[in-house]
């Protein structure tokens, strides 16, 4: 009698693993790189981002870098404008950040980078012309690095030059860099998802080299922009891909550790 | 079915079921639920990015401009506000080659990426006439009409521009600059650039 019981509840799973294995498979399959977009009218919200954060181990670096892919995107209602970029504020307080955007009318992929001085001070944005992003369709580096005496220099690539300013400080001090998806202005858009890979790769004090964010942290705002389809979708360690999707899973809420 | 038979079939389901969990967390790697830590990182307010509410566009400059050439381009300027007053600045400048960050002596600073080109005061009036150097080491820049107007929301200017390079520019990259303030979504200066490369002219 118990030997049959033994075997009817062998038989039982015996039946029912091959749905769970299917089900696994099926999972698998079906990760967030099969999501499709699907644009929605969100005009009126706040300007959302969403990303990656570096660990306490990316603070006091003097340079930051992000390997990202170049989408053009056709579809960006004026005067609404898409950014991808690596930023970081630096440990005086100005805030720094290179990558690229795109735009209907105008640059559909332009390098850009920004900065704002501490305390309130006034924006400086520099961007070049239509097409300067990178190729399409592939990856392209962007990085902020020190060059000495408190001067920085913002480089498409491993050596394009975009421009060198003063920001008078050599590091970043207690603040991580950040790899963020945004979209500038609310006027119905829908964010493109982008891959980073990797997203985070820092110089660390007196190095000469950069190194890859040990750990990485999601960053949401606002913070439970997952309601309006922004997600992060970890692809491996530091390798991620952000934007919008039709069915986000919301894996990550702000602040939770994604790699690392 | 026979008592071996299930256990077979039992056997291989089991197998099938580790396969799938295999493939879903591969060894050595930990499942999404493991690797999920509390934040450890303190939270930090990053800015918003601001945008162009005026903008400029260049259509036909080309990447690459002979010496003793000159070439003629257009600048579309458009107004996402409801007023856009265009005035910018517009500079030349000259860029310098520098070795990769990555090549650089640590801490010891390459110099400025770019100098900028002693241009006389622009000439404004039916046209805006930029012009830097002399003779034949001259670049002149020419808007026509001059880049000082009022546009309306939606509305876009076409500007005819040309760009002469004298016989004796030194070869190297330049870059225009278009300055304009007051052309983001928050208080600051939006600068538009527009490289180009001089080469040797033919003979």
């Amino acid at each position: 009698m118990d030997e049959r019981r033994c075997l009817a509840v062998l038989g039982i799973l015996g039946l029912l693993s091959p749905l769970v294995t299917a089900s696994i498979i099926a999972q698998t399959s079906t990760q967030p790189l099969d999501r499709q977009e699907n644009p929605l009218n969100l005009a009126g919200m706040l300007d959302p981002s969403v990303g990656a954060r570096g660990g306490t181990t990316t603070y006091w670096s003097e340079g930051f870098k992000t390997r990202v892919y170049i989408v053009p995107d056709y579809n960006v209602p004026d005067p609404e404008a898409h950014y991808y970029w690596i930023g970081s504020h630096l440990a005086n307080g100005y805030w720094i950040q290179v990558g690229y955007l795109t735009a209907h009318e105008r640059p559909r992929g332009a390098w850009f980078y920004c900065y704002l001085p501490p305390a309130g001070g006034d924006y400086v944005v520099r961007k070049g012309p239509d097409g300067s992003a990178g190729p399409t369709y592939t990856y392209m580096y962007y990085s902020a690095i020190h060059v000495g005496d408190g001067y920085w220099s913002f480089v498409k690539g491993g050596d394009e030059y975009l421009g060198t300013e003063f920001f008078d400080v050599d590091s970043t001090g207690y603040h991580a860099p950040a790899s963020i998806a945004e979209k500038g202005g609310e006027y119905g858009g829908w964010l493109k998802p982008v891959y980073f890979n990797p997203a985070i790769s820092y110089k660390p004090r007196g190095s000469s080299y950069f190194r890859q964010a040990e750990q990485g942290y999601a960053y949401r705002e606002p913070t439970d922009n997952c309601n309006q389809n922004y997600d992060i979708v970890r692809l491996g360690f530091n390798y991620i891909q952000v934007g919008q999707y039709t069915n986000p899973t919301c894996d990550y809420g702000d602040g939770e550790k994604i790699w690392g | 079915m026979g008592r071996s038979s299930l256990l077979l079939l039992t056997a291989a389901s089991i197998s099938l079921l580790a396969l799938g969990l295999w493939i879903q967390y591969p060894f050595g790697s930990a499942s999404p639920e493991a690797t999920k830590a509390p934040p450890t990182i303190p939270p930090e307010d990053i800015p918003e990015t601001p945008i162009s509410l005026m903008t400029t566009s260049v259509e036909g400059l080309p990447s690459v401009v002979r010496q003793g050439e000159a070439v003629s381009f257009v600048i579309k300027v458009y107004c996402f506000k409801p007023e856009c007053d265009f005035r910018p600045e517009i500079t030349l400048t000259r860029l310098r080659d520098l070795p990769p960050p990555e090549g650089l002596t640590p801490g010891k600073f390459p110099g400025p990426l770019e100098v900028n080109l002693s241009a006389e005061a622009p000439v404004e009036g039916e046209a805006l006439e930029l012009v830097a150097g002399e003779g034949d080491s001259a670049i002149r820049l020419a808007i026509r009409p001059s880049p000082a107007f009022t546009l309306k929301e939606g509305e876009v200017k076409v500007l005819n521009a040309t760009l002469e390079v004298g016989q004796a520019v030194a070869p190297g990259r330049y870059r225009i600059n278009v300055i304009m303030r007051g052309a983001l979504s928050k208080p600051g200066t939006l600068i538009e650039t527009y490289d180009f490369e001089v080469v040797p002219g033919q003979g």
